[in-house]
């Protein structure tokens, strides 16, 4: 194991393969450290999928800039991604219709093809949908548009990692941080269960487990991991495509390539939707209870009467990585230079990982950045410390 | 998709004894990395019929014994369920209610 480097980057999920790629394409020497396999948390366990429709003009420019990225990624890193645009259909339930108008006029504004849909033609282009039994108000339909795609997440993380390496990046799996030294305000090295790494920089890529990074080196960042329900998933055998899988505010989904659907429960956490209790997974279990499978097939059911018949095969749990205010923390640590915080993306970290890695590397190496992306640093948290008790913190 | 000569491991997704060794050559020294960068144990089975035998591979390949090496986590179901089935038992046991 290498003894000293420019950045020691910790998390090989999408964030941290990203940001080791992006640093060596500067010709810095960076080091991933992982203490799983990659695409070991919640990046194996997402749907991998990127959408433009977030909260918000500010999260919804975010994502039109990671997907721009995302488009171009099979061809610069030679690989297939199983990247797709979506042609893809979101359901308005009863009530919802009025702020599905207000994001389609927001999507439209930024230049993203959308438009309503009425029951009617819901019915017409996707007929095997039940929409008299959901009960469907409307629905958008996004299509022919980079920041709606969606990529396989394995193949993606396994690319950016390959051509890290290809480009001088060591890559470290099963090598597990196990402290971080400070040495008089200042950043000295990072401590594995392989040995000990010199560097001046340290990127905390960790998702769930980024408060326990940041912890080692006396930081507190206000970041959980958090069981949302959208975080568990289930995968189906293939079937033939379908036109479109309908999702709403009750289910997310879409169907690969290889004609298996991959579907969990909707509505998770947003800014404007932050649930009043919020308690943390204390020993990471990544199980998904016999409830949500079944809870989820009665929705599928629901939603498409004809998927009964379709086995599924397996399912998985999984966390969020979570801030109070469900936006990301990003950024150098004001209370220690040289920690660079690319956590907390509150169930969004596959879809903001591309913009994130960009505005990292831009931080690392003294370019210009993104302004939205600034205001993501930890600071924003800091008089309101008290407000948040101490499940926030890790340490447990 | 069949190739002459090989030895399909994985009949899911088609994957050769071949290209196995060639993966466990690369570095993908793990049945859980072996399975995310080739998708062998991700079909219908679900690793029952080939993931044995990809655990010798490794332990012949890479000098492990069997017990060195990390199982991949089983994820329930363990035999494929039709979504039907379990949506139906959410329904029933709302009646019972």
């Amino acid at each position: 194991m290498k003894k000293s480097a420019g950045v020691v980057i910790i998390g090989g999920g999408i964030n941290g393969c990203t940001i080791a790629y992006n640093l060596s394409k500067e010709n810095i020497d960076a080091v991933l450290l992982e203490k799983g396999s990659l695409a070991n948390g919640a990046t194996g366990r997402c749907g991998g999928m990127i959408w433009s429709n977030q909260s918000g003009v500010e999260l919804s420019k975010v994502a039109i800039n990671s997907g721009e990225r995302f488009a171009e990624l099979e061809q610069e890193l030679d690989a297939d991604l199983e990247y797709e645009l979506a042609d893809a259909l979101t359901l308005a339930l009863p009530g919802e219709e009025e702020d599905f108008r207000k994001a389609i006029d927001l999507q439209k504004s930024l230049g993203v093809s959308i438009e309503w849909l009425e029951p009617d033609e819901i019915r017409k282009i996707a007929p095997y949908i039940d929409v008299d039994n959901i009960p469907v108000a409307g629905g958008y339909h996004v299509f022919d548009h980079p920041a709606n795609a969606s990529v396989n997440p394995f193949y993606t993380v396994e690319a950016f990692a390959i051509n890290a390496r290809r480009l001088g990046a060591e890559i470290y799996t099963y090598t597990e941080v196990i402290g971080i030294k400070v040495e008089n305000g200042k950043m000295e090295s990072v401590l594995t269960n392989r040995g000990e790494i010199k560097t001046h920089i340290v990127v905390n890529a960790a998702g769930g487990w980024s408060s326990d990074m940041a912890q080692m080196a006396g930081i507190k960042i206000p970041t959980m991991p958090y069981p949302d329900r959208g975080a568990a998933a289930l995968v189906t055998e293939p079937l033939e495509p379908l036109p479109y899988f309908p999702e709403s505010n009750e289910i997310w989904g879409r169907q690969t390539k290889s004609g298996q659907i991959v579907a969990g429960r909707g509505g998770f956490i947003t800014p404007e939707n932050i649930p009043p209790r919020m308690e943390p997974v204390y020993n990471y279990s990544t199980e998904a209870g016999l409830d949500f499978i079944q809870e989820l097939s009665e929705i599928m059911q629901r939603y498409i009467p004809k998927l009964s018949n379709v086995n599924i095969l397996r399912y998985w749990g999984g966390f969020f990585d979570v801030t109070p205010d469900a936006l990301p923390i990003l950024g150098e640590a004001d209370e220690l230079k040289g920690l660079i915080l690319a956590c907390g993306c509150s169930g969004h970290g596959f879809c903001f990982s591309q913009a994130m890695g960009k505005f990292i590397t831009d931080l690392i190496v003294e370019r210009e950045k993104s302004k939205i992306m600034e205001s993501f640093n930890l600071r924003r948290f800091k008089r309101e410390y008290r407000e948040y008790p101490g499940r926030w913190f890790g340490g447990h | 998709m069949n190739r002459e000569g090989e030895t399909i491991v994985c009949f899911c997704e088609d994957i050769a004894e071949e290209e196995i060794v060639k993966a466990i050559k690369e570095g993908y020294i793990t049945p859980k990395e072996i399975k995310q960068h080739l998708r062998v144990g991700m079909g219908e089975c679900q690793g029952r019929g080939c993931m044995p035998q990809i655990m010798k591979l490794i332990s012949q390949k890479t000098g492990k014994s069997r017990e060195e090496i990390l199982t991949p986590s089983d994820r329930p179901p363990i035999i494929p369920v039709p979504v039907g089935l379990l949506g139906k038992i959410v329904k029933q046991g709302a009646k019972e209610e």
